[in-house]
């Protein structure tokens, strides 16, 4: 509780927030957004968001987030593919 | 907090919701319910590619098309405040009625166990 996290969405977007609440269908609420947007022409750009509340049936994975790793990380020298969106079976 | 109790406070505030089709929706929130249904006043709503803009007069959106909403973080502030007071408020009205019932509770128990109890131990000896 009210420490950063980082949450990965279905759409493939990775949002960085203080977890501030969640429920019974672990709809979340983070405050301090930051969404960290990847691509390989440019490093990372960070966007902050304010407030967000997900809901539940959306979220990949919620995790503790380490900050002195990531504020010691120059993400904007990092070039990586964006995360894709969920895919369901492709046969 | 509950993620349900921030989206009751936003009543009548501003916000931001992205379906999962990826279009989303300016405007105020009127009303919401446990399914997270909601309806918006004075809405402007934006193409998934966020190039077309619509200007509604008001929208119910069915809650499981939901992807995120966003809200002012001033509310979190006074949802905050709002939990702290109701919980001084329960404590000191509780706290009484908690000490009250168990107290009725304890007696009435010792009633029942001790009449029939004790005749019948009497009887047998």
């Amino acid at each position: 509780m009210e420490k950063r996290v980082l949450l990965v969405m279905q759409d493939g977007r990775v949002v960085m927030g203080i977890l501030v609440g969640w429920d019974q269908k672990s709809n979340i609420i983070l405050s301090e957004c930051i969404e960290r947007r990847f691509s390989l022409e440019s490093g990372a750009v960070d966007t902050s968001l304010g407030v967000y509340m997900v809901k539940g049936d959306q979220i990949c994975l919620v995790g503790e987030l380490d900050t002195g790793v990531d504020d010691a990380t120059q993400w904007s020298e990092i070039r990586a593919e964006p995360l894709p969106a969920l895919r369901y079976g492709e046969t | 907090m509950l993620p349900l109790s921030l989206l009751k406070a936003a009543q009548g505030k501003p916000m931001m919701v992205e379906l999962k089709n990826g279009e989303s929706f300016n405007g105020h929130l009127i009303d919401c319910d446990t399914f997270m249904n909601i309806t918006l006043r004075e809405v402007y709503q934006t193409s998934a590619d966020s190039d077309r803009f619509w200007k509604l007069k008001e929208v119910y959106i069915r809650g499981s098309t939901i992807k995120y909403l966003q809200v002012q973080p001033a509310l979190l502030d006074s949802v905050k405040e709002e939990q702290q007071r109701a919980r001084e408020a329960g404590r000191s009205n509780a706290g009484g009625q908690r000490g009250g019932r168990g107290m009725n509770r304890g007696n009435a128990r010792g009633r029942v166990r001790g009449g029939p109890g004790a005749r019948g131990r009497g009887r047998g000896g």
